[in-house]
Formats: C-alpha cells, structure tokens, sequence
C-alpha cells in the first residue's frame, strides 16, 4: 500500500503542471477563432514557420551530430582514466553545466562581438584588419548551443562507458584486432546504447532551444521556440503558438520512435552479462 | 604459412610452440609483481600457474598475452622474442574468467571473430566457427546470443573462439572460476580433451590447487611474484620443496623435527632416521592427511602419535577427521572406508602410525 503512495507527489505535480497546460494547449489550438482547423491551416500556409521549421530541425541535428563528434572521444578519455581521477575530469565537465545557461550564452556574446575577445585576438595576431560578424550568423548559434550540450553528451557516455566490460576490449585484441579494428567492431557497437540515449537527449533538448538562438543568432536565426514566443509576445496568437508547441511535441515523440526503431531494445539493453 | 591462413582442418595435428620465459621481472612502482621468472614450456604441453592471488601468476600470463610489458626479461614463442610484438600480432589464443563473449554478437560471430580479424572470407570462417562448436559440444547454437547461454555453455562458446584459429600457443586465465563445482570438473575434463585434439601449448593460471593437479603436465607453484616449486602433479603433492608449497597444494599436517646420532625425534617419538637426511638436520616433516593409519593394537614399530578424535566429515569413500594429538597438536588424517571394519568415533582414543619414507622434509 506505500508504493503507490511513493510517486503520488510526482504524479500530482505532473498532474498540475504538465496534464493541466498540455490539454489547455491542446484545447486553445483546436478552438481558434477560425475554428477547430484554425492552428492548422495557419501551420499549413505560414511560410515563415515552414522556414523556421526545418531550420530549426537543422540545427538540432548538425549541433546533436557536433555534440557526439566532440563528446564521444573526450568521454572515451574520461572512461579509460582510473575512478580515482575520473571525478576530477568529470568535475570539470560539469563545472560549465553548473553555470546559467544565460550566463554563458551571454559569454558568448561578449567573445563572438564586434568588440569581442576574439575579434580583438584576430586584430592582434594580424589574421584580420577589420572586426568580423560572428554576432547573429549560424556559427554563433552553433557555438553557443553545442558548449551548453556538451556535457550533456559527454556525461551521458561516460555513464555508458564506465559500465563496460574492459576485458572485452582486451579479448579483441589477444584475438587479432588491432586497436582500431577492436574499437570499430567491439568498443563502438557496445557504446551504442550511450550514443543513442545521448542522441536522444541532445536532439530533443535542441529543438526546443530558446535563449541561446534568440540571443546569438537574432531575429534572422530564429526556432520554433522564438516563433512561438514571438506569436504570443507580439501577435497575441494563441492558437498558432499551441499549434507549434504541439508540432514540436510531435517531431520529439517521432524522433524518439524513429531511434528506438533504428537501434532495436535488443540492442539497447543487451549490456555485458 | 601463417597458420590463421592454413586450409580448414579437423583439429588433430599438433600445432604447439614450445614457449620460454627469460628472467621476466615486473614492477609496479617499486613493488615486484614479478621477480626473474624464468621457464622453458615443451610444445604442446599443458602447464598450470597456481598460486594466490597476488603471486605474479596472472601477470606472467599477461605478459605473455601482451597485456603488460615486462620490465626486464624476454618472452620467446618457437625461439621467437615476442616482448616487443603487439597482442594482436602474437597469434595466441585466450580464455578468460569472465568469459568476455561480445554481447552485441551471436554466438557464431563470436567464434568466427579471430578468423574474421585474420581475413579468412565470411563462408570459410562460418564453417570453421561450426566446427569448433561441434568440439566443444554445441554445434547448432551459433544464432544464440552469449546471453541466452548457460554459463557452462558460455565458457565452451570462449574455448571455441580461442581455438578456431588453431593457435600454437592457448591461455586460460582461471576459466572455471565462475562456474560451481560439479560443471567444473566436467569443464576440467572438456579442456583437456580439447587440448588434446589440437596439441596446441597451454598455459593455464588458476588459484584452485585440486584443478592444478587434475589437469596439468607440470605445475609452476608460485608466491609474492617467485617460483616456489616447478613440477609434476605427482612430485609437487609427493615431494613439496618447501612448507609454502606444502601447504597450497593439498593438505598438510606439520611436525617439527630434529635429527641427532642417526635418530629422528619429534612430538616425542624417537624413531631410526631415514638416510636420506643430513645429520644435525632441524626442520619440519610434511604428512599429508592420508598418510596416517588408525590402528587398534599393534604398530609393528612403525612411529605412532595418539590423541582423540575430533570432528569427523564423511566423504562418502572416505573419512576425513581431526585428532587432537598429545604431543603434536591437531592432525588431519583421511582414511578410506574398509567394508566390515567401524569407522572412526567422535571423542574416542586413537592411536596414528605412519611411515617416514612417505613425508616430506623441509627446512626451517
């Protein structure tokens, strides 16, 4: 009779704060004043949220694939350091992830600007005459994006890959691969659970991006999360920023779907045993 | 030819290399992990590490494998320095404790996987991962995941994998440790029959001294990084060079002694010394738990130490009882069960005789 009781606060508060607003959203997207179709057809004929769209699936994608090129290794590196040392590397992954999200995009904004610390270094070291644009271009976004996820990746890796079995790695080896032969067709396929797993959160973590793309990339760079803002902060429409949300809301359930299908349970779960 | 690339065969031709240790040392930091290990391994003979954990046993084996570098020393297989070669390059087959299966592989891809590192095209090394499951008794398990296999079944799937190359030289580091007994000593007698089709050298590192005996050619006893004793099953059990040996293989029951005007004395009997020993010769005299009889009346001069029985453990063939000695403490004796005759009491009277020339002498 406890158990129930165990996750009744959790199940309250999702209760309150996530059933309540997603059926208010469901509910004001389908009852516009254009009718029940009104978030729909405006979805359907607005190309600017087209635009901002596949935009916004873009960069979710390249900044996931950037986040697993750039954590992979270094989370490689962390594994293989011995427990006593790998807090200290761990600590340092995390030191960032403890800041403010908009602290360090606004760091950003203070390295990547006209005035900024690296327009000032390429000055100095003669590699340019003029201050450049980094401000508000797609470089800036990425940037800001991927030093925010990063730990994300990294930790999420590392968690999968301290959990191997070192002996099999060996195993490979004494039985002929060489180290890279032993990494491609035993090490990469085990960790593929943690590359998936980060893959999901990255992606779905990116997609709703808000104050880093807003900030770095201006109203020229904008995703679905600024639309959406903008549609309530300055349009005063609802309907079509419920209609978005619930967009967003479906591309995650089918990107999830879609990984869980490339990447089978089987897989998934098949650890060492 | 390299003999990954040698046509499929049935397993039978003796494939061996013979293997040399020279003066391997291994430190960690300043501590020896292992000290001027030196050995020389026939081809295709079945050699067993024994030791405690900590005695350098599984360092000297990694070494070999290619796990760890010596710090001093050289390791030679068919006269060949292989130290500076990596462990892929050395062409040696290994079974581990954890099995170390790769679980995102059937068991036929486990199998075929160092045929598959060795080039060998995907039907040949199908149809040679099979013929090594046949060997080892699981043919038609190949599109089983390790998982799906009993852990008996597990460790047979490593043995064939370590073997489908035909390696000369095959590693085993204490691959029964995880299984129960009973699996245990029937995988004890599969190893060996396996080493016995392919001829192939074995070395096999274990901490269990009944599995060293069983299964071994020779035996290297080692300690804290040395070698205490190199020998056959037989010689290492009958004539253990020292008390650590003594004590690790087998049981063994200490008395100390003393050797004056050609006559032996200890727990105070005094009986005619055995000319094998030096005069003035001190130490202590190892008899193994079977090497005493119980004996109601007469001992026919043989030298004999009373006491009372104490804690009997019944073995079905045997008994195995303690006796608290007079005058030499506490002595384990194994007796065999002789139809007609009773068996020994809780708390009786008892009187042990033993022969000399059956115990072990050691020094100190």
């Amino acid at each position: 009779m406890v158990a129930p009781l165990l996750v009744a606060p959790l199940l309250l508060l999702f209760a309150i704060f996530f059933v309540v607003p997603f059926v208010e959203i469901m509910r004001i997207s389908f009852s516009g004043q254009g009718g029940a179709l009104a978030g729909a057809t405006w979805l359907m004929s607005s190309s600017l949220f087209a635009v901002i769209f596949l935009n916004t699936l873009k960069l979710a994608l390249t900044v996931t694939l950037i986040c697993l090129g750039l954590g992979y290794p270094a989370a490689c590196f962390i594994a293989g350091q011995p427990a006593s040392q790998r807090g200290i590397y761990l600590a340092l992954v995390l030191l960032p992830f403890w800041t403010s999200v908009l602290v360090r995009t606004y760091t950003w904004a203070l390295v990547l600007g006209r005035e900024g610390l690296l327009n000032a270094s390429l000055i100095w070291l003669g590699l340019s005459d003029e201050p450049q644009r980094f401000m508000f271009t797609p470089l800036a976004v990425h940037l800001g994006m991927v030093q925010i996820l990063l730990p994300v990746a990294i930790l999420t890796l590392v968690g999968v890959m301290t959990e191997l079995d070192p002996g099999l790695a060996r195993a490979a080896r004494v039985l002929g691969a060489s180290p890279w032969r032993a990494f491609w067709h035993v090490y990469l396929p085990m960790t593929k659970p943690g590359i998936v797993a980060a893959a999901m959160l990255l992606f779905i973590l990116s997609l709703g991006f808000y104050i880093t793309p807003a900030l770095l990339g201006g109203p020229r760079h904008r995703t679905i999360a600024n639309l959406i803002d903008l549609q309530v902060h300055q349009m005063n429409d609802w309907t079509s920023a419920s209609a978005m949300a619930l967009v967003l809301l479906a591309t995650t359930i089918v990107a999830v779907v879609l990984l869980r299908w490339l990447v089978p349970d089987r897989t998934l779960h098949g650890g060492a045993g | 030819m390299h003999p990954a690339f040698a046509p499929a065969r049935t397993f039978s031709e003796t494939i061996g290399a013979p293997i040399s240790f020279q003066a391997i040392g291994k430190r960690y930091g300043g501590v020896p992990a292992l000290h001027e290990f030196s050995l020389d391994i026939a081809a295709g003979e079945f050699v067993t590490f024994l030791g405690p954990s900590g005695s350098g046993k599984t360092t000297a084996l990694n070494i070999l494998a290619g796990f760890i570098e010596p710090s001093a020393g050289d390791v030679l297989i068919d006269g060949v320095s292989i130290t500076r070669l990596p462990t892929e390059k050395r062409n040696v087959g290994m079974v581990f404790q954890s099995y170390s299966l790769f679980p995102h592989m059937d068991v036929r891809d486990n199998v075929a996987f160092p045929l598959r590192m060795r080039g060998v095209p995907k039907a040949e090394r199908h149809a040679r991962a099979e013929q090594a499951l046949a060997m080892v008794r699981l043919a038609g398990y190949g599109d089983r995941k390790p998982q799906e296999l009993s852990g008996g079944q597990r460790q047979r799937v490593a043995c064939a994998r370590a073997v489908v190359f035909e390696p000369r030289v095959l590693l085993m580091d204490e691959p029964l440790g995880a299984l129960d007994l009973k699996l245990r000593e029937a995988m004890q007698d599969e190893i060996r029959e396996v080493q016995r089709r392919i001829g192939c050298t074995v070395i096999y590192v274990t901490h269990d001294q009944g599995e060293a005996l069983t299964m071994s050619d020779r035996i290297v006893v080692m300690n804290e990084g040395r070698i205490e004793q190199i020998g056959t099953p037989a010689a290492i059990y009958d004539n253990p060079s020292n008390a650590f040996v003594a004590q690790f293989v087998g049981e063994t029951n200490f008395l100390t002694a003393a050797l004056a005007r050609g006559r032996l004395t200890f727990a105070g009997v005094d009986a005619p010394a055995p000319a094998r020993l030096p005069e003035g010769w001190r130490g202590r005299m190892a008899l193994r738990p079977e090497h005493f009889t119980r004996v109601v009346a007469e001992t026919g001069g043989a030298p004999t130490l009373s006491g009372r029985i104490d804690d009997i453990a019944f073995h079905g063939g045997s008994y195995r009882y303690v006796v608290e000695t007079e005058k030499a403490g506490r002595v384990i004796v194994q007796e065999q069960r002789r139809h007609g005759s009773d068996g020994p009491v809780v708390g009786a009277p008892v009187t042990l005789k033993f022969s000399l020339e059956r115990a072990a002498f050691l020094e100190g």
